[in-house]
């Protein structure tokens, strides 16, 4: 079932409020969007009831296809504020967000709950860094290969960091046609191999290759 | 060999002209920042031209029918993650955009980059073996363009405001009456001593062009070059205590982004940058050494002092 989709209406860096604010605190306003999160809800509930998932770094693989399948269609205007993200981590799946955190929320820092408007910061915030590689895995939603993609590249962080904190990264089609390699490639050759292809685009427009 | 044309992608210095539908205000800051200042985003869109680069354009002489040479517009916005690829027109001797792009859409800074590539493979040029012949190659680029879609925070001066201020009347300040500036960080403030004798603040605070302007930036180019250092200093110190470039903010995030190639000797921005995370988190030898060394000659060649100031030397030079 479709529910509304809300920004935070405050500015939760000011004075480090985020650290110390409930989420029932938190002021927020109604947009005119709407998302399902039925199935993220199912997962989340598995994830607390059946203890799934003891290992933090395994969530993302678990809840990334219908945290994507859910907000996709959302207005890239949503999709580019950070204070969606922000009512998304400290708002509505905050246990979630939480049980994924390495820290307690007041020690955690500010950009991996606020998000924020540089590559980085971006891909800081562990929702917003799912959606950020699966939208280059399956750029029109369709995931056709029951997320065995998504799965892998979920499961790597060095990939998710290397991909979307860089410039390159936003070159979608370009960087598209490797993810199945880098996909495949522990920490180290992930970054190596992305060094590699960063070198390259200095010498070619990636759009040619 | 590797450092002349045709074996180096040419940078072209022309800066390629901007124009924005008639319903956009824009004030120009420098010749590559346009910051609108009134917009309706629904109808906020641009054009841009620049003569053709005469290097790339000539030089496949005869061999020009077999090699095809494309120019393309790069259009980012970070903030969006959105990056797009405009292919430009060719009109005799200059080259386009074939129609206006919107960009009302978008956040915070556009970043525009405009460069020629090759747009096949070139199966082989007898007279030149050792030119690009694979496609995308870049053969040139211009120079970067900014347009920021909402004012910036961090427009010359504004995020760290200049004031002239007795340094006799300032705890901080009032037993060095002989100093010329000092970055407050508790204020985000430079401030400059406002007690200095009369005469040389005439010149400091004039506005006078010719050898009155040439005087005033000697005076202030090393300041410039000290209160860039001392902010770089402060940064790479905050960066070091919260354990990685990432979580610094504003002017001292931008500042460490532009100074980041120079201190690391890695010419790739964001691999300088990675390379600057790296020894701020791992390695407090080599960031004290980096601090010490190299950052006062990268503050210099950022600032470009030299050229500057040889600038000035150079309308004396030939006004004798």
């Amino acid at each position: 079932m479709k529910e509304k989709i809300y920004l935070v209406n405050e500015d939760l860096k000011a004075g480090d409020r985020y650290k110390t604010i409930p989420a029932s605190e938190i002021l927020l306003i109604e947009t005119v969007s709407s998302a399902d999160f039925t199935e993220l809800d199912l997962r989340q509930e598995n994830i607390f009831s059946n203890g799934l998932y003891k290992q933090r770094a395994k969530i993302d693989a678990y809840i990334g296809q219908h945290l994507y399948t859910a907000i996709q269609n959302l207005p890239s205007d949503i999709l580019s504020n950070e204070r969606f993200w922000q009512w998304l981590s400290l708002v509505r799946f905050r246990k979630l967000y939480e049980l994924r955190l390495n820290k307690p929320i007041s020690e955690t820092p500010i950009a991996t709950l606020l998000s924020g408007k540089s590559l980085a910061n971006q891909n800081r915030n562990f929702f917003q860094r799912i959606h950020n590689i699966l939208k280059i895995a399956y750029p029109e939603g369709n995931i056709e290969d029951k997320f065995t993609l998504g799965k892998r590249l979920l499961s790597n962080q060095d990939a998710i960091l290397s991909i979307c904190d860089r410039e390159l990264g936003l070159n979608e089609p370009f960087i598209r046609k490797h993810l199945e390699d880098i996909s495949n490639m522990g920490g180290k050759d992930t970054q190596k191999y992305l060094k590699k292809l960063n070198a390259q685009a200095q010498v070619f427009l990636p759009d040619y290759l | 060999m590797a450092t002349i044309w045709p074996y180096k992608r040419e940078e072209c210095t022309e800066i390629p002209t901007l124009v924005f539908n008639p319903q956009t205000k824009v004030d120009f800051d420098g010749e590559n920042k346009a910051i609108l200042t009134e917009q309706d985003p629904n109808l906020t869109e641009f054009s841009l031209s620049v003569p053709l680069l005469k290097k790339v354009s000539n030089y496949f002489g005869k061999n020009s029918k077999d090699v095809k040479i494309d120019y393309c517009l790069i259009v980012t916005n970070k903030q969006t993650r959105s990056r797009i690829m405009h292919k430009m027109n060719l009109h005799g001797s200059s080259i386009s955009t074939p129609k206006n792009i919107k960009i009302g859409h978008l956040k915070g800074l556009v970043e525009l980059e405009l460069c020629s590539v090759l747009a096949d493979n070139v199966a082989s040029l007898t007279d030149s073996y050792s030119s690009p012949a694979i496609k995308g190659t870049i053969l040139a680029t211009w120079p970067k363009l900014f347009i920021y879609l909402d004012p910036p925070p961090d427009r010359a001066g504004d995020e760290f405001p200049t004031e002239w201020v007795p340094f006799s009347e300032i705890e901080s300040t009032k037993k060095f009456p002989k100093a010329i500036h000092y970055v407050d960080f508790d204020e985000n403030k430079v401030l400059i001593n406002d007690d200095l004798p009369t005469e040389l603040k005439n010149i400091l605070q004039g506005k006078e062009g010719g050898p009155i302007k040439a005087l005033r930036e000697a005076y202030f180019s090393p300041v410039a070059v000290d209160i860039c250092e001392q902010l770089a200093r402060y940064a790479l110190n905050q960066a070091s205590g919260y354990s990685g470039i990432e979580y610094l903010e504003g002017h001292y995030a931008r500042l460490i982004e532009s100074i980041c190639t120079l201190l690391t000797g890695i010419d790739n921005p964001e691999e300088a940058m990675e390379e600057l995370n790296t020894i701020i988190c791992e390695d407090s030898n080599r960031l004290e050494t980096i601090i010490a060394s190299t950052l006062p000659l990268a503050c210099q060649q950022l600032q470009n002092v030299s050229s500057n100031l040889n600038h000035h030397a150079l309308q004396w030079e030939s006004s004798r």
